[in-house]
């Protein structure tokens, strides 16, 4: 279908179908995507643009020209504009095609993370700065399985469905580049992280949720106390009989009373009064018992100073003290440690040594297997460092892809040993557990020297170009 | 003053003795020492002859190893629960059900049962939310026990290590049990003055006294709080009536459709006695008025001669309103006797009453002692508080067994008690069970 474009900027790229974000975006200024009309193809094309590398695509304008009545908040959230026609509405198009551009221009180039989540968060930061965003709210999920959505992240994100949303933004929050107004609470299911659940009685013993309730029945003069069909009897079924006494029960609260109900499971024949409450998840089918559901509270938030700054000068926040592995030090406790070593130096007339090791494409492996893959793997990689060092060395993390020793009275060849030895063994580590991806690590590795500050030291040792 | 104390009874002879300490010698004496030295001296030879018979039935036990209910009811237990169910999971005797029924707590009970049945520690907990009394709450706990034979336990009490078995093992010697008691003692029996007291009370009353009554075929009350019985027995009899009272009720209805009742002194139960004399007094009129209420009105019948009478159940009713209702009325009739008719010489007569009975208190703990094993050390550190038993049996709580029997047998007072909900004392009342 011919379109007529004589109102719209120039340099749009116009998207017919699912097919056509397989074509090439460079140079365009805004994307319009029309007749489609199928919200999962339009979501689709929306993500597939979102989650190009190349920032200057992902930060495209898009235009959603449909005549779909409604969209669902979650992709109204992705898109820039949502107009019914192009001629008519050109003009709007231009401004807020020209908007974005503008505030795209303004933005620094985007530093390079170093880990999956300051990424994803700094490019969510700076499509919400260009966009003019002061508040995010949170969108109900109606097609995806985590209840809401926070789309000005997960469209950056592989998963956008996943429960990992909610971690950064926590973490987000904790660096001051959000402030939060509570808005629900989900419970997703601890299997599949999905917030379709349905709620259950169930047997505590067996789980089945195929149980049956009697009244429990007291009849005072005797003190029988049993479940309602011990009282009736056959032929009799209209009246209660008392199976201790065979008096006929007459008037409850006056001679009887149903003090309590029994529940019994038909599978396994187990009786209680307290049925477990079992969530099914409708997506994986796990039964989870409610307290074992994920918890997570939802909140809108409002953009911070702080978080324009980082918008606009492309750079990650800090991850100070983030990464807690065993058998690691914090940044602090390490640089004290060194600066007492470098004061034991000047009298004991030993010879210690600082390293940095760095995995230098460590960053994109991260990228591909999420957060939690990612705490694991650098869990490891530590213990490997671990057991190639000896008790009294040193171990701290400056952030996900750079790794600080202190070797303590080694002398320099001994030093130089253990690091080529521990990068034999981390490349091994990486390699045995990630078929294909051969991580690539440099060293800096420096004598203390009692002549000069162990801050200045520490901070030289970064500074450095690490060596391949 | 000593001197002159003795040559003053010297000089009276004995036969004066005898009149004015009558009641002592020919009934207390007669029947807290003479007969149960007599009876104990029986019993451990009997014991030891029936070693044999013991072993083979600990082996039928174990070949068997039926299923056993303990069933726990209760109203604001909760903080008792985890000390008595850490004793049962101790057992050596395991193939155990617990069933906890919470009589309408309003403390944290439904919580803790709750807990302990999600931990697996106990296998059901029950609670009803309005309280229906204690015999209710025993009728439900047993309407869902499953086991051969069912342990009704005080969620206050603890156990040895081998106390269910050791209760088990006389179902397996004689088939014509019923039920069985175990044997009672005072946790907290070093607390104060008023829970030592009543150590030594338990050790003399319920361990020495029931050895005693059990022997001779008039064993009346299975205690509520540590009794087993044979589930079929319980289905005969139905189970709890309204109490107070209703350990010895059930098991006066156990004898009466033909069983026997046994004592095992080697099932041994910790239990927490009250810790001040006028709660200790409340727990004994409730006690008391039982013995009036349920020997007397209920079980009356068991006196008179018909189609069903037998001696020993007889016996077993008469020993609690002989000892317990008829000696007291007789004590008091020893106390006028010697107010009208030696009225100078009281200053002689109360010291030597004092002494003899002091020195039958001497006598019987060194039956209590002779029995004791592993614990002699520790008994023998009540020595010094026996004199102040004379006090205790003999005018505390005969002054409270006193009101007890006076107000039941005329006022009818235990279906008064705030013990069992008004809603049931009305009908029992109304049925005068």
């Amino acid at each position: 279908m011919a379109i007529d474009t004589s109102n719209l900027p120039d340099s749009l790229k116009f998207i017919y179908s699912h097919l056509d974000v397989r074509t090439d975006f460079a140079g365009y200024s805004g994307v319009v995507i029309t007749d489609v009309d199928e919200v999962d193809q339009i979501r689709y094309i929306v993500r597939k643009i979102r989650s190009n590398n190349d920032e200057k695509i992902s930060l495209l304008p898009i235009i959603l020209h449909t005549s779909l009545k409604t969209l669902p908040s979650s992709l109204e959230n992705m898109v820039d504009l949502l107009i019914s026609d192009l001629v008519s509405q050109g003009m709007q198009v231009a401004d807020v095609v020209a908007g974005i551009q503008t505030a795209i221009q303004r933005m620094a180039p985007i530093q390079k993370a170093t880990r999956y989540e300051d990424h994803v968060l700094t490019r969510a930061l700076r499509f919400v700065y260009t966009r003019n965003r002061k508040t995010l709210n949170p969108a109900i999920n109606d097609d995806g399985p985590v209840g809401y959505v926070h789309s000005f992240l997960t469209q950056f994100m592989d998963r956008e469905y996943s429960l990992d949303q909610y971690d950064m933004l926590k973490l987000a929050l904790r660096e001051g580049l959000f402030t939060s107004e509570f808005v629900d609470v989900i419970y997703l299911c601890n299997k599949c992280h999905s917030g379709a659940l349905m709620y259950r009685e169930a047997c505590p013993n067996c789980q089945s949720t195929h149980l049956v309730h009697e009244d429990i029945i007291h009849h005072f003069p005797c003190a029988y106390v049993g479940p309602q069909q011990d009282f009736v009897i056959a032929g009799q079924e209209q009246d209660l009989i008392c199976p201790k006494c065979d008096k006929r029960l007459k008037h409850i609260g006056v001679d009887y009373d149903k003090p309590s109900s029994i529940f019994t499971c038909q599978k396994c024949d187990q009786r209680s009064q307290h049925p477990v409450v079992v969530a099914k998840c409708c997506t994986c089918l796990h039964d989870n018992p409610v307290e074992h559901l994920i918890k997570r509270e939802v909140f809108k938030y409002h953009i911070t100073a702080k978080a324009v700054h980082n918008a606009v000068q492309g750079t990650i926040f800090s991850m100070d003290n983030y990464i807690n592995i065993p058998g690691t030090l914090p940044k602090d406790v390490f640089q004290v440690l060194i600066r007492q070593e470098v004061e034991r130096m000047k009298v004991a007339k030993i010879e210690s040594h600082m390293a940095a090791i760095e995995l230098v494409n460590l960053v994109d492996l991260f990228n591909r297997i999420g957060p939690d893959a990612q705490t694991t793997l650098l869990t490891e990689l530590i213990n490997v460092i671990r057991e190639g060092l000896k008790s009294v060395d040193i171990i701290s993390i400056e952030n996900s892809s750079i790794i600080l020793l202190g070797l303590l009275e080694r002398k320099h060849d001994e030093a130089i040993n253990i690091i080529s030895n521990l990068i034999v063994e981390l490349k091994r580590l990486v390699r045995d557990n990630y078929k294909g991806f051969e991580v690539q690590i440099n060293f800096n590795l420096n004598k203390l020297a009692t002549h000069r500050d162990a801050a200045e030291q520490y901070r030289s040792l970064l500074e450095e170009k690490t060596k391949a | 003053m000593i001197e002159e104390f003795f040559a003053y009874w010297q000089a009276k002879g004995f036969l004066v003795f005898l009149r004015v300490f009558w009641f002592f010698i020919f009934f207390e004496f007669t029947r807290y020492i003479l007969i149960d030295y007599i009876v104990i001296i029986y019993y451990t030879i009997k014991r030891k002859l029936n070693q044999r018979n013991w072993d083979l039935a600990r082996n039928a036990l174990w070949v068997e190893k039926p299923l056993v209910s303990v069933i726990v009811p209760g109203r604001n237990e909760g903080d008792n629960l985890f000390t008595l169910v850490r004793s049962l999971s101790e057992q050596t005797y395991n193939n155990l059900e617990i069933i906890v029924v919470d009589d309408g707590s309003d403390d944290q009970t439904p919580l803790i049962g709750r807990s302990l049945m999600k931990s697996g520690m106990i296998t059901l907990f029950l609670r009803n939310e309005d309280r229906g009394g204690k015999a209710s709450a025993a009728n439900l706990a047993w309407r869902f026990a499953k086991g051969k034979y069912i342990v009704h336990l005080d969620a206050d009490c603890s156990f040895h290590f081998n106390a269910i078995e050791s209760a088990l093992i006389p179902f397996y010697m004689d088939e014509r049990i019923g039920g069985v008691g175990g044997s009672l003692e005072v946790r907290n029996g070093l607390k104060n003055l008023c829970t030592i007291l009543q150590r030594i009370e338990y050790l003399k009353t319920i361990s020495l006294g029931r050895i005693v009554t059990s022997t001779l075929g008039i064993y009346g009350i299975i205690s509520g709080a540590f009794g087993v019985f044979r589930a079929d027995v319980l289905q005969k009899v139905k189970g709890w009536d309204i109490g107070p009272g209703l350990d010895s009720d059930l098991t006066t209805k156990i004898r009466k459709a033909g069983y026997k009742v046994h004592f095992e002194p080697d099932a041994i139960g910790l239990t927490n006695v009250p810790q001040t004399f006028s709660k200790l007094a409340n727990q004994r009129l409730r006690w008391n008025k039982s013995v009036i209420r349920f020997r007397l009105r209920k079980h009356g019948g068991l006196f008179v001669a018909n189609e069903h009478f037998s001696f020993a159940n007889m016996f077993a009713s008469a020993e609690s309103i002989v000892f317990g209702v008829i000696f007291n009325i007789l004590w008091y009739i020893n106390i006028f006797d010697q107010m009208i008719h030696y009225p100078r010489e009281l200053l002689f007569i109360f010291p030597m009453s004092i002494l003899l009975y002091m020195i039958g208190n001497f006598i019987r703990f060194f039956v209590v002692l002779a029995l004791s094993h592993e614990d002699f050390q520790e008994r023998l550190k009540l020595l010094p508080f026996l004199p102040l038993m004379v006090f205790y049996n003999g005018f505390y709580m005969r002054v409270v067994r006193t009101i007890a029997h006076m107000s039941e047998l005329f006022f009818w007072t235990s279906y008064k008690d705030s013990w069992n909900p008004r809603k049931t004392s009305v009908h029992a009342r109304k049925m005068n069970i």
